[in-house]
């Protein structure tokens, strides 16, 4: 088998525009060009998302998890959500990360593609450098900065916050920025004292924080926080694969071994965060040292989708009741799912 | 992993690491991957490079505190194993647990043969803006059997500690901490230099106790503006030595006994600043000073209130530098410049004292002599004070090609040395002049013109020796050569006055290198490598070749990894290290020195290894040196006593052993 991979953009990812957007999804989308299959043959694309669960691809390649099963696998790294919806409209991108919300969103308006499994259960955190927040209520009248507007990490934190009794866009004085290494340099800078950011762009500013000499407090784990606020495990069935239909149908012991492999990955991951941030390193660009540090906060179980389904639709239902147009005005049916 | 470097090549390498870490710790890091970054300095010191034909004799490095690619101990009659350019296998399997964010990382160590142990912990702690990091390691080892299954005397106990304090409290701003002690006790030579040549009085000593405490304290601030950076620093290193040839050796009358006494203080202290001048020229200007105490002599009797030597006689030297170094963006090249000036004052506080020598029972005096009075005989000059003018400067043009694949340097420049206090002022007196040592007060600097060029390929899928660039096809593969030419006006050469006495000489002299270097990653597991590395040298006024030039070696590595288990990572590899036998040894003491041991033969050793570590925790590697228990000795071992008498001494045979780490 041999692997025809493209290269990752390495200033696109730095500006981690791609990695925030990766942990969190891309915003909402309208209008569905007729999907264009591109895979033929036994060649199959892999894109993973630029931030640390695509250790996880990274590991399932390289251990020739499709060795035997295809001749070629082209693997690589999408920038943006914009290119990974591009991507998984054309059909170019045969299994590819996205956001759970991202990929109910496409489904619903018709593209064929399903939830292979989710692989991230929660990695947003509110880091600060006043050590005296430590609860969402502690918030109210403060300033704070995170990225991406009515994407997951606005969407998360107004659902936090909103649960605690506030009204976000008044309580709170939210600065948005562009990605969520802006808010790390802004935290870092002074420019602020809160902030909101996905992992590892959390353990990149604790970290680079020692450098700096300010120490940085990780002090919400707004997964386990929206868990204590519902009653339910600190667990959100953020991100994972999608896949196209078409490959399900035509290849389906393809997917299978892919997603076995991820399963595996995870483990390994999990197991040894060492050697998946010397891994993390060579295929992101991002220091092995922050990337294992950041792999404890990431909640990496690789779930068949079918089997994450409660926690899906718990969640897409909560973004609804923010804006139903998240996930195109319903939840997913049953061609959404995949069970192993 | 640990590769062969030498001259510029380790220049520019050590530069791209720098360059690295910088990129790694600067907080606009999405700012310097998109924005050209202004040419850095590579430092200064880099671009004069050391020679090793100058190594003393003495104890052992104390860095690396650890180092599990090795075998555990200190292994001082085979090159490999305490030469730091020497080539290595890669961590591997234990590079995870070795190299870890946790704040704990301990292992042992043995061997076999030898019964060498070592222990280490490596402790470090980051709290807020203050950070602590603490090591240790204890190692012991006893004599061990060459191939033939012959004991070789060897053996020591050795303690090293380390402690460093940080404060950074932003990241312009830093204060460092640097506390090392370093013991070595029993440290037994080997048979061939503790005998004397037939007839002579035995007085080859073992190294009975050496403490070493240095102290270092090191401050760095940035700036915004022309000023970028400042860096101060002061340190001190205190030597205490004591040799001698009874407390370990049997049969000595006293006349014979012989206890050196080695007393050496000094403080260093350096600061330079690093500016930006005319929009992208770097400079960076500092100066250094050194004050340094030197004391040793040598006892003798059976109550050792004699002095048969005053070895350093109470040598003061005052020594200070100024440096100019700069660093010029040529897109896509880039120009280095260094410029150094060292100026030396030396004086001595014994010259005139008086050493005798003892008949064998030490009940007579038979001759007495001094510092000065050996000076004036082997050195044609009984003024001891010095003041002595170094000047150096460095050009290095350097370029990449081909979308950075291709990396090629030309340098060129006149590198000179001061002479140490051994060349200027040794005095071992002895009866025997063939077993006499003094040295030679008034020798001049040497000065080096030297001229290396060099480059080094790398395709698209290479990262590293084992792992291949990820989104790549193609083959991974780097290649590396270089090739210097160094004429040295005024070598500073160890020589044989008519009387054999040991004496240090200005000659002129030539060396010739060529390093090279070819590593494969043939598949994401499987990884080769080959390192040679040649050296002539020659001795131009006396028309022989020169001592301690290690001959010709090859080295051969493959290491088969597999890190992506669900429990752990594991590898295995094969060392082939071939060394030639040397064309031209300095190995009579007639026509010579006779510093380069006899009957050195050529020799190829096959070493086989294996690391398994489990969750990144706890990991074991273990192996066989020499497996097929090759008799062999180095032309140049390490001696940690100055010996008139150099060996052979035969390397160890086959030798198994284990290492275990852990980290929490």
């Amino acid at each position: 088998m041999t692997r025809s991979v493209s290269r990752l953009d390495r200033r696109a990812f730095l500006s981690l525009s791609a990695a925030g957007a990766a942990t969190v999804g891309g915003g909402l989308w309208a209008g569905l060009p007729t999907a264009a299959r591109a895979a033929e043959g036994s060649r199959v694309s892999i894109h993973g998302m630029p931030a640390a669960p695509s250790v996880v691809l990274a590991h399932a390649v390289e251990s020739g998890a499709l060795d035997g099963l295809v001749d070629d696998v082209d693997f690589g790294i999408w920038k943006t959500p914009d290119q990974m919806r591009a991507g998984a409209i054309s059909g170019a991108m045969e299994i590819f990360a996205t956001p759970s919300y991202a990929c109910a969103n496409l489904h619903n308006r018709g593209v064929p593609v399903r939830m292979l499994n989710i692989m991230t259960w929660g990695l947003l955190y509110l880091v600060t450098t006043d050590e005296s927040i430590t609860r969402p209520e502690d918030l109210a009248g403060r300033k704070l900065v995170l990225a991406f507007k009515d994407d997951a990490p606005d969407l998360i934190f107004r659902l936090v916050t909103t649960n605690a009794g506030m009204n976000p866009r008044e309580d709170i004085d939210i600065t948005y920025a562009g990605t969520p290494m802006e808010v790390v340099q802004l935290l870092l800078a002074g420019r602020t004292d809160i902030a909101v950011v996905p992992e590892p762009a959390a353990t990149a500013a604790i970290l680079r924080g020692r450098q700096a000499g300010k120490t940085v407090h990780r002090a919400l784990d707004l997964t386990r926080e929206l868990g204590r606020q519902t009653g339910r495990p600190p667990r959100i069935a953020q991100a994972g694969l999608g896949v196209q239909e078409d490959l399900v149908q035509r290849r389906p012991e393809v997917v299978q071994a892919f997603h076995d492999a991820c399963v595996r990955g995870g483990e390994w991951a999990n197991n040894n965060p060492a050697s998946a941030g010397r891994l993390g390193e060579a295929y992101l660009g991002v220091k092995a040292p922050i990337i294992e540090k950041s792999i404890p906060h990431f909640r990496v179980d690789v779930t068949p989708s079918g089997e994450a389904r409660e926690d899906i639709e718990f969640y897409l239902n909560s973004l609804m009741s923010l804006n139903p147009d998240i996930v195109a005005g319903r939840l997913p049916d049953d061609g959404y799912y995949w069970s192993a | 992993m640990t590769k062969t470097k030498t001259g510029i090549t380790a220049l520019l390498l050590a530069g791209s690491a720098l360059t690295s870490i910088v990129l790694s710790t600067a907080p606009s890091i999405a700012l310097a991957a998109d924005c050209p970054r202004p040419v850095q300095l590579r430092g200064a010191l880099t671009l004069f490079p050391a020679f090793a034909q100058h190594d003393k004799r003495g104890p052992l490095p104390i860095m690396p505190i650890y180092d599990v690619t090795r075998l555990p101990g200190d292994w001082k009659y085979k090159r490999d194993e305490w030469d730091s350019t020497a080539v290595s296998p890669p961590l591997g399997a234990l590079d995870t647990v070795i190299n870890t964010t946790r704040p704990v990382v301990a292992g042992f160590g043995f061997t076999d043969n030898g019964d060498a142990r070592q222990a280490f912990v490596d402790v470090k702690q980051r709290v807020d803006a203050f950070f602590v990091r603490g090591t240790g390691t204890y190692k012991w080892a006893g004599a061990y059997l060459d191939a033939d299954g012959d004991a070789v005397r060897s053996g020591y106990g050795r303690d090293t500690e380390r402690l460093i304090l940080g404060y950074a409290p932003d990241a312009e701003t830093s204060l460092k901490a640097i506390f090392i002690r370093d013991e070595i006790r029993d440290d037994e030579q080997a048979e061939t230099t503790t005998t004397t040549p037939a007839g002579a009085f035995a007085s080859g000593a073992d190294s009975i106790e050496t403490e070493r405490y240095i102290g270092r304290l090191l401050f760095d601030k940035g700036f915004e503006g022309t000023l970028e950076a400042l860096h101060a620093e002061v340190g001190v290193t205190f030597v205490d030595r004591r040799n001698n040839n009874f407390d370990l050796q049997d049969g000595r009358l006293p006349g014979q006994r012989q206890e050196a006494n080695v007393d050496r203080r000094m403080v260093r202290g350096q600061v330079h600043g690093d500016l930006r001048v005319m929009d992208d020229v770097a400079l960076r200007v500092g100066l250094g000073g050194l004050y340094d105490s030197h004391d040793a002599d040598r006892a003798t009797g059976l109550t050792l209130d004699t002095y048969s030597s005053i070895q350093y006689p109470d040598v003061t030297r005052y020594q200070t530098d100024a440096f100019i170094e700069s660093a010029i963006d040529l897109r896509p090249g880039r120009l280095d410049l260094g410029l150094r000036w060292e100026h030396a004052s030396t004086s001595l506080g014994r010259a005139d004292e008086t050493m005798s020598w003892l008949n064998p029972p030490g009940t007579r005096v038979m001759s007495t002599t001094t510092a000065r009075n050996l000076y004036a005989r082997y050195s044609d000059t009984t003024e001891t004070d010095t003041d002595l003018n170094a000047f150096s400067a460095v050009a290095t043009l350097s370029r990449s090609w081909l979308d950075k694949a291709l990396d090629t340097h030309l340098t060129a420049g006149r590198i000179a040395r001061l002479p140490e206090n051994q060349e200027l002022y040794f005095s071992r007196n002895h009866a025997l002049a063939q077993m006499r040592a003094v040295g030679n007060p008034g020798l001049d600097p040497e000065a080096h013109y030297r001229v290396e060029a060099g480059g080094s390929y790398e395709s698209a899928a290479w990262h590293d020796f084992g792992r291949m660039a990820p989104l790549q096809d193609g083959p991974s593969f780097r290649v590396s050569a270089s090739v210097s030419y160094d004429y040295v006006d005024d070598f500073i050469s160890r020589s044989r006055a008519r009387d054999l006495t040991m004496i240090w000489r200005n000659v002129d002299a030539q060396f010739t290198s060529v390093s090279v270097s070819a590593e494969w990653n043939a598949t994401r597991t499987l990884s080769a490598g080959l390192y040679g590395r040649a050296t002539w040298a020659e001795n131009l006024d006396d028309d022989r070749g020169l001592y301690g030039i290690a001959p010709a070696e090859l080295t051969f590595l493959a290491d088969y990894h597999d890190r992506l288990s669900t429990h752990g990572t594991w590898n295995v590899g094969v060392k082939v290290r071939a060394v030639a036998g040397p064309t031209d040894p300095d190995d009579n003491m007639v026509t010579g020195t006779g510093l380069d041991p006899e009957d050195i033969d050529a020799f190829a050793v096959l070493d086989l290894y294996g690391g398994l570590q489990l969750h990144d925790r706890i990991g074991v590697r273990l192996g066989v040196s020499n497996v097929l228990d090759t008799q062999y000795a180095e032309l140049d071992p390490h001696y940690v006593t100055d010996t008139p008498n150099p060996g052979p001494i035969n390397a160890p045979g086959r030798t198994f052993f284990l290492w275990s780490v852990v980290n929490f």
